[in-house]
């Protein structure tokens, strides 16, 4: 967890993507699925839904810790849309007091739209 | 019961769901993802690594995923079209493998005007994942924030 990790890309994120994971999670959300429903409701097209940006920061974090299957706490903000077509950049930073760390995720564009704060557990 | 009829005092919840971690359903979250541990997609991985089944990413178990989301929404009242998802909180007590049987229910435990930009309200909720030995498997808690209300 101290050392500092290397930054990786994901995506470009594809529509059949984004419906192959609305159907494993059982998420129907017409705002994922359906562009014409999601632009009536004021956005330009589906949202990508925070799943996948989660699941991504999850291999990240594992690669990084070594540690993925229940010794970690973890805290994830969705500070921005993210849209079909997007590549996110994730970005990890150990902490000074060790034991955590704290990831970014930004767009092409360069704008956060995720932040994790992690620690592992002593138990 | 329309959105009115809702009260959404925290401490109200929704029924409670069972469902079975499906390895389908795993592997096929983890192929849309691209994510390359094999423990994930392959059987014979995980079970030289010792887990019984596919190990789901913690991503995949998240309480919607147990509580159907259109549940949750309509339950408390949700409107789907200024609903966004804004934060979520994930305690893992044990690896979740294919073939694992959850139950859950969602808990409303806050509610909360927006603090900064635009106006709405911020619902928190909490569901607790537990095996069939009732042992809590995942806390996972996550908040909405509903524009504009």
């Amino acid at each position: 967890v101290n050392t500092m990790p290397p930054t990786r890309v994901f995506g470009p994120i594809a529509r059949a993507d984004i419906a192959a994971i609305c159907q494993a999670t059982a998420d129907a959300s017409p705002l994922h699925l359906d562009e014409a429903f999601a632009r009536a409701a004021g956005h330009p097209d589906v949202l990508v839904p925070g799943t996948m940006l989660m699941g991504w920061l999850g291999e990240y974090i594992a690669d990084w810790t070594g540690l993925t299957f229940g010794s970690l706490q973890w805290r994830v903000k969705l500070t921005g849309p993210v849209w079909p077509g997007d590549r996110l950049i994730i970005e990890g930073q150990p902490s000074s007091t060790g034991g955590a760390g704290s990831v970014e995720v930004r767009n092409g564009e360069g704008r956060i739209v995720g932040k994790a704060n992690f620690e592992v557990r002593d138990d | 019961m329309s959105a009115r009829d809702v009260t959404r005092q925290p401490g109200d919840a929704t029924a409670q769901f069972s469902r079975e971690i499906m390895r389908g359903d795993v592997q096929r979250f983890v192929a849309a993802l691209g994510l390359k541990n094999p423990v994930h997609h392959s059987v014979d991985a995980a079970r030289a690594a010792g887990f019984p089944d596919v190990v789901a990413p913690i991503s995949y178990v998240l309480g919607f995923s147990i509580v159907p989301r259109d549940v949750k929404l309509h339950h408390f009242g949700v409107d789907e079209t200024r609903a966004v998802a804004s934060e979520f909180t994930f305690d893992l007590r044990r690896p979740i493998c294919a073939g694992d049987v959850l139950t859950a229910r969602t808990i409303l435990v806050d509610v909360a005007a927006k603090a900064t930009g635009k106006p709405g309200t911020i619902l928190s909720f909490e569901t607790a994942a537990r095996d069939p030995d009732d042992g809590i498997v995942l806390i996972a808690r996550d908040s909405i924030i509903e524009v504009g209300a």
